[in-house]
C-alpha cells in the first residue's frame, strides 16, 4: 500500500513536471500578439496530446464512411483552408454552404465558424463531424470506433492518463493540435518587431493604406476585431449568417471578420468562397454601388481605393504569408 | 437454462430496485431518497409511440414517434415553505418516452422531513450549458447520451424534443412524408443575447405531504403527469400544418410557454 502510494505520488509529480515543461516548449504566445482567449489551464498542452490531436486531425475515421478527415478541407499549404474550393466538400461529394476557413492562431479566437455559433474550440469538432454535408457521422460511433482501434486507446492513455476515450479528451486532443497552429513569422511580423527592411516600399505604402481603409474591421496583428458584419455581398442562397445564432434581425447576413494572415494562399475568399482573387475582393469593397443595402455603415458607398493603391494593398496582404507556418514539418501528417 | 437466466435477471432487477430505493447508507440516517416518476400522456391517455393516433387542440390528427425532455435544478419544498435544493451535480435528468428507466428519477440524500412541493427547470441552465465538456458527462455528454439532444452548430442542448407526423401537414415534395419536428432549446446565448427557452415549473401536492423518514423500506415518490398535448395548447393553440418545423427560431418560445403552462402536473405522492 505504501509502495503504491509512493508510486502514485511519484508518477503524479513526473506527469505534472512533464506537462509543464511540454507546455512551455510547445506553445509560445508571440510578443506582439494580444493575450490568448483559450483557457490553457483547462487543457494543458503536452507532446502526447499534440501528437494525438494531429493523428486525429488527419484521420478519416472521424467520418461516417472513412473518406473525409479534418484535413480534407483544412490543408496546411493553404493555412489549413481548402485551396481552390469555394465550398466545403463532405462525404458522398456533398457540398457545404460555406467556405472552409483557415485554421491558424485559434487560441486568440473568441468564437468559431463564420456565424460564431460555437463559442469554444473544444466544442467545434462536433459540428463538422456530425454535419450531414461534411463528415456525417454520429459522435457515439466516433468514440466507439476509436475505442476499439489498435492504437488510439494507448495514445489517449499517454495524453490523458486513461485508455477510456471520453468526449472531453477527444475534443481536448483535437484542440491541442489546432492551438499549436500559430502563424506569426511573416515578413509583416518581422517588420512589426522592428526590422524595417522586411517590407519593401510598395508593401509599406500598402500597410499605411490598409491601416487607413481596412483596419477598422481587420484590426490589430490578427487583422480582425472578431465582430460580425455585413460586407455588402448579396446573398446567393438562403444562408442568414449570424442571424441563425442570435435570432437578432440586425445580425441577418452578417458574417465574421476573418483574419487575413496567409491570405494569398487561402483563396477563394468570402464566407461562400465566391471571389477567386484578392483583386476581386478589393474591387468589391471599392464598388459601393453594387453593395447590398444592409451593408455595414463602415462600407457604405464603398472604400475609395485607386488602382495604384489597390496594387499596394495587395502587395501588403502578400507580406502576411508565413512560409515557416505553411511548410512547418511539425504540422505534417 | 432459460429459467436460470430469468432468475438472474429477476434477482438483478430486485437488487437494482433495492439499491435505487433504499435510503443511502452513507447518509447516516439523517437523509433518504425520493423518487420522481414521469408519466407521459397525451390528453387523458397514455402516450404511446407505436402509431396510436391522437388529436391536438387545433383539431389535427397526429402520431408521435419521439418525446424526450431535460429536467434540471430540482428543489423540494418543505411544509414550512423552505426549499431543499438537490446537489447541482446530481440534478440533471433526461427523460425519454422510449426508455422506461429514464422516466423514474431518484434523488438521494434528501433531508428527512415532510415535503409539499417540487420545482425544477425544463432544460439545461446557461451555467451548465457553458461548462467545460469534462463537467458535462452522463446525460449531458454531447458525444454520447446527449448527442441527439445537442445543437452542434449553435452550441447548446435541445431541452424538449417531440417528433411525429400528421395527415394535416402538407407532404414533403421529395419524400412524400408529413412529419413534424419540435426541437426546443436556447439558454439565452453565450456572448450575445439570444432566445431563452428555459422554463421553471413549480408543483404542489394538493392533498397531504411527501414523507422522508428513517427506516423507509422504499423511497417515497412524486407522481408527475406529463401531458404532451400541452405543447400545442398550453397558452396558444399551435397548428402542425402551419408549424411543422419548430427548432431554433423565435416561434420556439411559444412552444416553451406552452410546455411551461401545465404540461407537468403533480398527480399524487406515495409514502412508505
Amino acid at each position: 500500500m505504501n509502495h503504491l502510494g509512493c508510486l502514485m505520488v511519484l508518477s503524479f509529480l513526473f506527469f505534472a513536471c512533464s506537462r509543464e515543461d511540454g507546455e512551455k516548449a510547445l506553445f509560445n504566445s508571440p510578443g506582439h500578439f494580444p493575450p490568448t482567449s483559450y483557457d490553457f489551464s483547462q487543457n494543458p498542452l503536452t507532446p502526447a496530446g499534440f501528437a494525438l490531436g494531429k493523428k486525429l486531425f488527419y484521420d478519416p475515421i472521424l467520418s461516417r464512411d472513412g473518406t473525409i478527415s479534418c484535413n480534407s478541407c483544412h490543408q496546411q499549404a493553404s493555412a489549413f483552408a481548402h485551396a481552390q474550393h469555394d465550398l466545403s466538400h463532405g462525404v458522398d461529394d456533398k457540398l457545404g454552404r460555406r467556405n472552409a476557413p483557415t485554421l491558424q492562431n485559434l487560441a486568440w479566437r473568441t468564437s468559431l465558424g463564420w456565424d460564431g455559433g460555437v463559442p469554444h474550440l473544444d466544442l467545434f469538432p462536433f459540428d463538422p463531424i456530425t454535419n450531414p454535408v461534411e463528415m456525417d457521422e454520429k459522435m457515439p460511433n466516433v468514440l466507439a470506433k476509436l475505442q476499439v482501434h489498435s492504437q488510439y486507446p494507448t495514445l489517449f492513455e499517454k495524453a490523458f492518463g486513461s485508455k477510456t476515450i471520453s468526449t472531453a479528451n477527444l475534443m481536448k486532443a483535437l484542440s491541442q493540435f489546432q492551438l499549436m497552429l500559430v502563424s506569426a513569422g511573416s515578413r509583416y511580423d518581422r517588420y512589426l518587431k522592428g526590422q524595417e527592411s522586411a517590407l519593401n516600399v510598395d508593401e509599406k505604402s500598402g500597410l499605411l493604406l490598409f491601416q487607413q481603409k481596412c483596419a477598422a474591421c481587420h484590426a490589430g496583428p490578427l487583422q480582425t476585431d472578431h465582430s460580425f458584419r455585413h460586407n455588402g455581398l448579396h446573398p446567393l442562397g438562403k444562408d442568414p449568417g449570424r442571424f441563425s445564432v442570435t435570432l437578432d434581425s440586425l445580425d441577418y447576413l452578417r458574417f465574421k471578420v476573418p483574419t487575413l494572415r496567409n491570405i494569398a494562399q487561402s483563396g477563394p475568399y468570402m464566407h461562400d468562397g465566391r471571389l477567386k482573387t484578392l483583386a476581386e475582393v478589393i474591387e468589391h469593397y471599392r464598388n459601393g454601388a453594387t453593395m447590398h443595402k444592409r451593408v455595414d455603415p463602415l462600407l457604405k458607398g464603398g472604400i475609395a481605393i485607386s488602382k495604384t493603391e489597390k496594387n499596394q494593398i495587395i502587395a501588403f496582404l502578400r507580406s502576411l504569408s508565413d512560409d515557416g507556418f505553411l511548410k512547418n514539418p511539425r504540422f505534417l501528417e | 437454462m432459460i429459467f436460470r437466466i430469468s432468475l438472474f435477471i429477476v434477482l438483478c432487477s430486485f437488487f437494482a430496485c433495492q439499491k435505487n430505493e433504499q435510503p443511502s447508507p452513507s447518509a447516516k440516517n439523517d437523509s433518504g431518497s425520493v423518487v420522481v416518476k414521469f408519466d407521459n400522456r397525451f390528453g387523458s391517455t397514455k402516450l404511446l409511440l407505436d402509431g396510436t393516433e391522437y388529436q391536438n387542440a387545433a383539431g389535427e390528427n397526429l402520431f408521435i414517434s419521439r418525446f424526450d425532455y431535460y429536467i434540471s435544478n430540482i428543489k423540494l419544498q418543505r411544509t414550512d415553505g423552505s426549499f431543499y435544493t438537490v446537489l447541482q451535480d446530481s440534478s440533471y435528468f433526461l427523460v425519454r418516452e422510449d426508455q422506461l428507466a429514464s422516466q423514474r428519477v431518484t434523488l438521494r440524500k434528501v433531508p428527512l422531513g415532510e415535503y409539499k412541493g417540487i420545482s425544477f427547470t425544463i432544460g439545461i441552465d446557461s451555467l451548465r450549458s457553458t461548462m467545460p465538456l469534462a463537467q458535462r458527462t452522463g446525460v449531458l455528454d454531447p458525444g454520447t447520451t446527449a448527442a441527439d439532444m445537442y445543437w452542434t452548430w449553435n452550441s447548446g442542448y435541445i431541452f424538449v424534443k417531440m417528433e411525429g407526423s400528421s395527415p394535416a401537414i402538407a407532404a414533403d415534395p421529395n419524400t412524400g412524408k408529413r412529419n413534424f419536428w419540435f426541437h426546443i432549446g436556447g439558454f439565452g446565448g453565450y456572448n450575445q443575447r439570444s432566445i431563452n427557452n428555459l422554463r421553471q415549473v413549480n408543483l404542489n401536492v394538493s392533498d397531504g405531504t411527501l414523507t422522508v423518514s428513517k427506516g423507509q423500506t422504499r423511497a417515497s415518490s412524486f407522481h408527475l403527469i406529463v401531458n404532451a398535448a400541452k405543447m400545442m395548447e398550453g397558452v396558444q393553440k399551435v397548428s402542425l400544418a402551419k408549424n411543422p418545423v419548430v427548432m431554433f427560431n423565435s416561434f420556439s418560445s411559444t412552444l416553451a410557454d406552452n410546455y411551461a403552462a401545465g404540461m407537468f402536473s403533480l398527480s399524487h405522492v406515495e409514502n412508505y
